[in-house]
């Protein structure tokens, strides 16, 4: 499954789900976090999606891993921290006001 | 400087050091250790660098490592060594990083006869790392050679980003003569190439015009990737042929372009020889001998002392077969530079003086083959 | 750890292909992360690093990285790091090889390094096979596995490592599985900035060979056994020997300090040269 594209380092391509349907969310959800994946480097190993606490991933039919929940992720950075290809990135949605490192 | 009895080794040393060397990472081995002692004792005066590693595959590892942080390198050894470090050399080659690897040839196979004398691995100097590269190897034939071809060995390897390989011998290694070297002034020594670009548009493997690409040191700022496998301009691996077929050629013309500054021979007497003695090394002084005596006895023979042994100066003797001469080689193995000669002007035109049980070849060997070579065509 | 995830793609080359060559789920990608992770907390300068490696899958390592990167010869990277060290005493010098590539081909240039306890982090990502080559056995391959020239079971004793590496001289021996990599990026912080020879062992897995052999499943089975083999040095302390059959002793095994190699090595310089003034040789 090796991709010989080179890295799109825009974030704005990549696969972001920070806002879903309005019917899909409960209103005590907060989302805390941005979980970017990037399509290209991903290889559907799916060690994210097996052992994220909070289901927040899965895998699709193309193979690769989308963000079903984020509403549901509590930062562990389990998944960024274990991919081996970089292809998924958990951004703190306020990280940038905390300036600091949230786990 | 004023003349001393120096050792062929010492003086092999002192050359690396005045070319510039400052990283010795070797391993102890008869006959060449007196190398490794005199830079263990020299190096760290001027605040270079000795190790003796743990193996000789060790040494010429750490030699590359050096050599890519910029420090001029070495490593000396003989047979049973040379034969390890063959793998690392191919790498050296490969990845085009400047090292200077010397092999004081002692008797062999295999263990041999660590305290004599041959000529047994020229062969092997050419083809002992496995696939298609080419490589540059030099033999001296005094203690004066020694230095200077030492301080060769690292100009030829800075310029051309190749290992080069310094063959010695037992004798020419171990032996003392009187011998006056030049003052530091007179000594031509060259540096690798640094890159004229910013590092954003460095690549270590590019092609130019000079056939060898600038090599950037480590931690200088340019940050690149140094492999084994086939790779593109980059460093990065690749397999494609568009990139690995530019690199062979560019890599052989490293050498095959420049052949009128790599060739380096001595002659004397050639030009009105019918018999012409080619030689090198130890075996190079035996000759000189015999064409002294024969030329006194009237025969027309000449002498080329081969400085060069690789690439093979083909061109040389095309030449002078040509011009209808014969030839007589000598050396300490049962026929090898002799097989590039035959190449070259046929076989029926060389005649070889050969033997590898560890003595020396005399003078009178030698002239009884100038007898029998030129004998049917002069008195 | 937030920023530094981030981060981590400003060490990764922007010229190089990816993804990276490795199989879906390898484990050494995940050590590359904690490496790259490591740098960044340290805030190395990228110039001042190189990352040497060997042959065999986590050999591909260092091509990836934004360092001075080298891939070198079977077995002999830490002796080609041993050079560039020497030659640039002020370089963080990392070396990342496999198990057979530093054990079994390399064993003699790692008892040497850590002899010297020359300042080098050595990473040896530990997989218990040879990978690249197809799956055959390798110094650490568990004795009754499976591997491709072990068809009956492997009849050996895993490698020592870090006995082999406290007894040689290193002054720093760790052991962390890709599971826990908040504990590895920790360690391999603490590897970097030991001045000496520091050993990391990154316990991975290779599913595509080992685990098709052993039927030990995919990347998350295996992945799943590293979290449930792996005890803390703490714990194991009160295990006894049939509990901690199978199981992976992870945490800092043990740190000395110890005279430096490239440290001495200045001594001796300096000696040299003041003899030398002095007249003495």
């Amino acid at each position: 499954m090796n991709k010989e594209n080179t890295r799109d380092t825009d974030e704005s391509h990549a696969l972001e789900a920070t806002t879903l349907p309005a019917s899909s969310r409960e209103d005590k959800d907060k989302v805390q976090a941005k979980v970017v994946i990037f399509n290209n480097w991903c290889k559907g190993c799916g060690l994210c999606v097996a052992f994220c606490p909070k289901d927040v991933l899965e895998m699709s039919s193309d193979g690769r891993v989308h963000v079903v929940a984020p509403e549901r992720c509590i930062v562990c950075h389990w998944c960024d921290t274990h991919c081996p290809d970089f292809a998924i990135l958990v951004r703190p949605l306020d990280e940038d006001s905390n300036g600091g490192q949230a786990s | 400087m004023s003349p001393r009895l120096l050792q062929g080794n010492e003086a092999c040393a002192l050359g690396a050091l005045a070319a510039g060397c400052r990283f010795f990472g070797g391993y102890p081995i008869t006959p060449s250790t007196d190398i490794a002692e005199v830079m263990a004792r020299e190096l760290p005066k001027v605040g270079g660098t000795f190790i003796q590693m743990e193996d000789e595959i060790a040494s010429i590892a750490a030699v590359l490592g050096a050599s890519v942080g910029g420090v001029k390198a070495m490593t000396a050894t003989s047979g049973p060594g040379f034969s390890l470090m063959q793998e690392n050399i191919g790498y050296a080659a490969m990845a085009e990083i400047p090292c200077v690897i010397v092999n004081v040839q002692r008797a062999g196979p295999s263990t041999g006869l660590p305290t004599s004398p041959s000529q047994g691995d020229v062969m092997q100097a050419r083809w002992g790392a496995h696939g298609d590269h080419p490589i540059i190897a030099l033999s001296p034939s005094t203690v004066r050679e020694a230095f200077d071809l030492a301080v060769c060995a690292f100009n030829f390897s800075e310029k051309y980003r190749t290992p080069v390989i310094l063959l010695m011998d037992e004798v020419v290694g171990h032996m003392r003569e009187r011998t006056e070297l030049p003052p530091t002034e007179m000594i031509e020594v060259v540096d690798r190439v640094q890159p004229h670009v910013p590092p954003a548009w460095y690549f270590p493997y590019e092609e130019t015009s000079a056939d060898v690409p600038p090599f950037a040191s480590f931690g200088e700022g340019y940050r690149f990737h140094i492999t084994g496998l086939f790779h593109d301009r980059a460093g990065f691996p690749t397999e494609r042929l568009d990139e690995i077929q530019p690199w062979l050629e560019r890599v052989f013309n490293k050498i095959t372009r420049h052949m009128d500054d790599i060739i380096r021979f001595q002659e004397e007497w050639v030009d009105d020889a019918a018999t012409v003695v080619v030689a090198y090394g130890a075996t190079a002084r035996s000759a000189r001998e015999a064409v002294k005596i024969a030329r006194q006895g009237g025969r027309k023979v000449g002498l080329i002392k081969l400085f060069t042994l690789w690439p093979f100066p083909g061109e040389l003797f095309r030449r002078l077969a040509h011009d209808g001469k014969r030839f007589v080689i000598a050396e300490m193995n049962l026929g090898q530079l002799s097989l590039e000669l035959e190449r070259v002007v046929g076989r029926a035109r060389v005649r070889g003086v050969h033997r590898a049980d560890g003595r020396l070849i005399t003078p009178d060997e030698i002239l009884q083959t100038i007898r029998r070579r030129s004998g049917r065509t002069e008195s | 750890m937030t920023r530094e995830t981030h981060e981590a793609y400003a060490y990764l080359r922007h010229d190089k292909r990816f993804p990276n060559m490795w199989c879906a789920g390898c484990g050494i990608g995940i050590v590359m992360g904690s490496l790259v992770r490591a740098v960044a907390h340290l805030e190395l300068d990228k110039d001042q690093v190189a990352i040497i490696s060997g042959i065999g899958c986590t050999g591909r390592m260092p091509v990836y990285l934004d360092f001075n990167t080298m891939h070198t010869t079977h077995g002999r990277a830490l002796a080609f790091a041993t050079g560039l060290k020497m030659a640039r005493p002020g370089m963080t010098v990392i070396v990342v090889m496999g198990d057979g590539d530093a054990l079994a081909i390399g064993g003699n240039h790692f008892i040497h390094a850590a002899r010297r306890n020359i300042d080098l982090t050595a990473i040896i990502v530990n997989n218990s096979i040879y990978g690249m080559t197809g799956g055959q056995v390798s110094p650490t391959t568990p004795t009754g596995k499976l591997a491709t020239t072990a068809p009956y079971g492997n009849v050996d004793q895993s490698f020592p490592i870090a006995e082999l590496a406290k007894a040689a001289g290193a002054s720093l021996v760790a052991r962390s599985t890709v599971y826990h990599v908040a504990e590895l990026d920790k360690l391999l912080v603490k590897a970097i900035q030991k001045k000496g020879f520091s050993v990391v062992e990154a316990v991975s897995y290779c599913h595509t060979s080992y685990g098709r052999l052993n039927r030990a499943g995919g990347p998350v089975d295996m992945m799943r056994a590293l979290k449930e083999n792996a005890v803390t040095v703490k714990a194991s302390a009160k295990m006894s020997t049939e509990e901690l059959t199978g199981k992976i002793v992870r945490g800092l095994l043990h740190e000395a300090d110890l005279p430096e190699y490239t440290e001495l090595y200045a001594q001796v310089i300096a000696q040299a040269q003041a003899q030398a003034e002095e007249g003495q040789t």
